[in-house]
């Protein structure tokens, strides 16, 4: 009788430990794990989702107090930031990282706020802040290069030329970087009126931007290759249709728009009129996600148009 | 009338509490007697355990079929051969019900610590009944305690990269069915695949009329070689007859200057003829392969229009499905959080260390907002037929 007392509180106290002692997550596991899923989704395309899991892994490194860890996460947060179109925020998480750091993470928060920086001056200085931080990382040199020479584009588009240069010279592969030069390339090309150079420099940045995983930019790259070959409205057609369908899957509609808009004159100029109609619908819909058209005259009480 | 009342109706109260003893009794002595009855009128088998480490096994033992209790162990003994003999008396409910290739196991109690252990008999499927004294084959049921150390213990070992794996499989599962989310939510995929198939059964439709003119163009053209043929023919004729100085054109034709055009007229007529003949020759190849042609090129159309419909089909479906692939994403990683948490298995899973950082944004030479107007006035609705002025 005692033996199976006994016996029997030994499995309630072994099932009680399996079943019911679950023993939480460490700060910093969680705050790992939350860096983890924000990449996952900053992977899967989702800014949004990415900056809200860095926000919870950004909460519990400053409850550990460990300030690289929140240094690396708050940069990372605003690159999320940034692509999700929230400048502000990012801006405020970039400066917080370029008072308290230096080296590659000072570096990329002032890339950070180069790119977010509404004029020109502020964005100069900050990539001047870049070059300074970044030592002799060919990547981030490389960004910044590319990055001021979008700035000298309209201007000076010879001193922009040289900046492409110099950042190819840098021999940085990374696919993103590859893609944003790339992209500045061809832009620059377009206003010099080369567009045979233009569409290579544009393809190669798609190629690059989907190796990134940046639908955004894929969609950018393919719009500009798109007007590159304007001169083959069956090619420029296509490219243009791809880019609407990309930058509508980046959440990017007004570049969906516009897209489709060149989609369908191309579509038009080639005689495929059907085709045509389709991007004009296609177009219409990314304009409604960015600013629903007005009712027409006895139509207030339509049903929305279907989702694409 | 003075006396109280359990003094007056004392008789009546000893004989109600008599009776009531009686009865109580009585029901006793029925109880017993049909519970012996049930045991005592059963029948006697034996269960054999041929594989040692039988324990806890004693008389009084119940024996359970299908959870309910049909018998119960009156003795063991240990045959020459070394194996367990459970003697049992089985009910006789029982008697039909186990068959010649039911088995028993015993089971024991956790760790023999705690509960009573029992036989349970698993009725077999074999037609011919268990005969009074027969054998059923018993086995012994591992220990509960053990069998869940021993199940842990694996699950720990094998189930913690097991479940990492299966992690990884679900983060990519999750990044297909985004792309597959960013496939399904493209504008108007729907209703171009819609266009795309109705255009393909109007090619398909065109193709099989083209392919019937074809036909009949070549019958047609058939038909006026072999008139040509047939005229061809009769010149030759008229010709010979000519050379031969046969008739008014002959003698007419008499002359040698006439003569000699004639042979040249004949001479280019023969080429002409050899010429249509080898026309005629490749034609009729034509025309006697064109029929399968036709056919092939019918049949794969019909295949082209079923495969067109079976996607028209299933093409609703697919987004359902996704959306049940990402429910059961969503409960995997649920699942996988659980496990995550637990201390048993936590540690399989915990980040060992900081994802990669993600890649640096620069500026880029990005035109301008567009004007919305004017995209507005762009992919405005044309009226149908209207050509593009550009």
């Amino acid at each position: 009788m005692r033996a199976s007392a006994v016996g029997f509180g030994l499995i309630v106290a072994l099932g009680a430990s399996a079943c019911g002692g679950s023993a939480p997550l460490g700060r910093r596991e969680v705050a790992l794990r939350e860096a983890g899923l924000g990449e996952a989704a900053m992977k899967r395309g989702h800014p949004v989702q990415a900056a809200r899991r860095y926000d919870a892994a950004l909460a519990e490194a400053r409850a550990l107090d460990d300030r690289a860890l929140v240094a690396r996460l708050l940069v990372d947060q605003a690159v999320a930031l940034v692509r999700a179109g929230r400048c502000d925020l990012a801006d405020v998480r970039a400066g917080e990282v370029m008072r308290s750091q230096d080296g590659p993470l000072r570096a990329r928060a002032a890339l950070v706020r180069a790119s977010c920086a509404r004029s020109a001056d502020p964005a100069r200085e900050a990539l001047a802040v870049a070059r300074a931080a970044a030592g002799k990382d060919g990547c981030l040199l490389a960004t910044a290069d590319c990055s001021e020479g979008a700035l000298l584009a309209a201007s000076e588009p010879g001193r922009a030329a040289e900046r492409y240069r110099a950042a190819a010279g840098r021999a940085c592969e990374q696919p993103d970087v590859v893609a944003l030069c790339s992209y500045n390339e061809g832009r620059l090309a377009m206003r010099s009126a080369a567009p045979a150079r233009a569409a290579t420099a544009f393809a190669r940045s798609a190629d690059a931007a989907a190796r990134a995983g940046d639908a955004a930019a894929v969609a950018a790259a393919l719009h500009g290759e798109a007007l590159a070959r304007d001169a083959d409205p069956a090619a420029s057609a296509d490219l243009a249709r791809r880019a609407g369908h990309a930058a509508w899957s980046a959440g990017r509609y007004p570049l969906a728009a516009e897209a489709f808009a060149l989609c369908a004159r191309q579509f038009g100029r080639s005689g495929r009129d059907e085709e045509a109609g389709t991007c004009r619908d296609n177009g219409s819909r990314a304009l409604d996600r960015i600013a629903p058209s007005p009712p027409a005259d006895g139509a207030a009480t339509a049903a929305p148009a279907a989702a694409p | 009338m003075s006396q109280p009342f359990k003094l007056r109706y004392q008789n009546e109260i000893v004989g109600v509490f008599l009776v009531g003893a009686f009865v109580v009794i009585l029901l006793a002595v029925l109880l017993v007697a049909r519970d012996g009855r049930e045991i005592g009128d059963g029948f006697e088998c034996e269960i054999v355990f041929r594989e040692p480490g039988v324990g806890l096994l004693r008389e009084g033992v119940a024996v359970r079929v299908q959870s309910q209790r049909a018998g119960i162990v009156t003795g063991s003994s240990v045959g020459e051969d070394g194996h367990v003999r459970a003697h049992v008396v089985l009910s006789n409910s029982m008697r039909y019900a186990i068959s010649t290739d039911s088995s028993a196991t015993l089971y024991t109690p956790m760790a023999g610590l705690a509960g009573e252990p029992y036989i349970e008999i698993a009725i077999g499927k074999a037609p011919t009944r268990l005969a009074i004294g027969g054998q059923i084959e018993g086995a012994v049921a591992g220990d509960v305690l053990q069998l869940t150390t021993d199940v842990l213990r694996v699950l720990r070992s094998d189930l913690g990269p097991s479940l990492m794996a299966l992690r990884k499989i679900s983060e990519r599962g999750d990044r297909m069915l985004a792309k597959a989310e960013m496939i399904l939510e493209l504008p108007a995929t729907a209703t171009a695949a819609e266009a795309m198939f109705a255009r393909a059964d109007r090619a398909a439709e065109r193709a099989e009329r083209a392919l019937e003119r074809t036909l009949g163009l070549l019958e047609r053209l058939e038909g006026t070689l072999d008139k040509t043929d047939a005229a061809l023919a009769g010149a030759g004729r008229l010709v010979s007859r000519i050379e031969k100085g046969e008739g008014l054109v002959g003698r007419a034709l008499a002359d040698p200057v006439m003569e000699r055009r004639v042979v040249e007229l004949v001479g280019r007529l023969a080429g002409t003829l050899d010429t249509v003949e080898r026309l005629m020759a490749q034609t009729g190849k034509a025309v006697a392969v064109a029929p399968e042609l036709v056919a092939e090129g019918r049949a794969a159309l019909r295949d082209m229009a079923i495969v067109a419909a079976e996607l028209r089909r299933i093409a609703p479906a697919v987004p359902s499905m996704a959306g049940q692939v990402e429910e059961l994403l969503g409960e995997g990683r649920a699942v996988l959080g659980a496990v995550e948490r637990h201390w048993l298995l936590g540690a399989q899973l915990r980040p060992k260390g900081a994802p990669a950082p993600l890649p640096a944004v620069g500026i880029r030479d990005d035109a301008g907002a567009p004007d919305l107007e004017a995209l507005r006035r762009a992919l405005a609705p044309r009226a149908r037929g209207a050509v593009d002025a550009r």
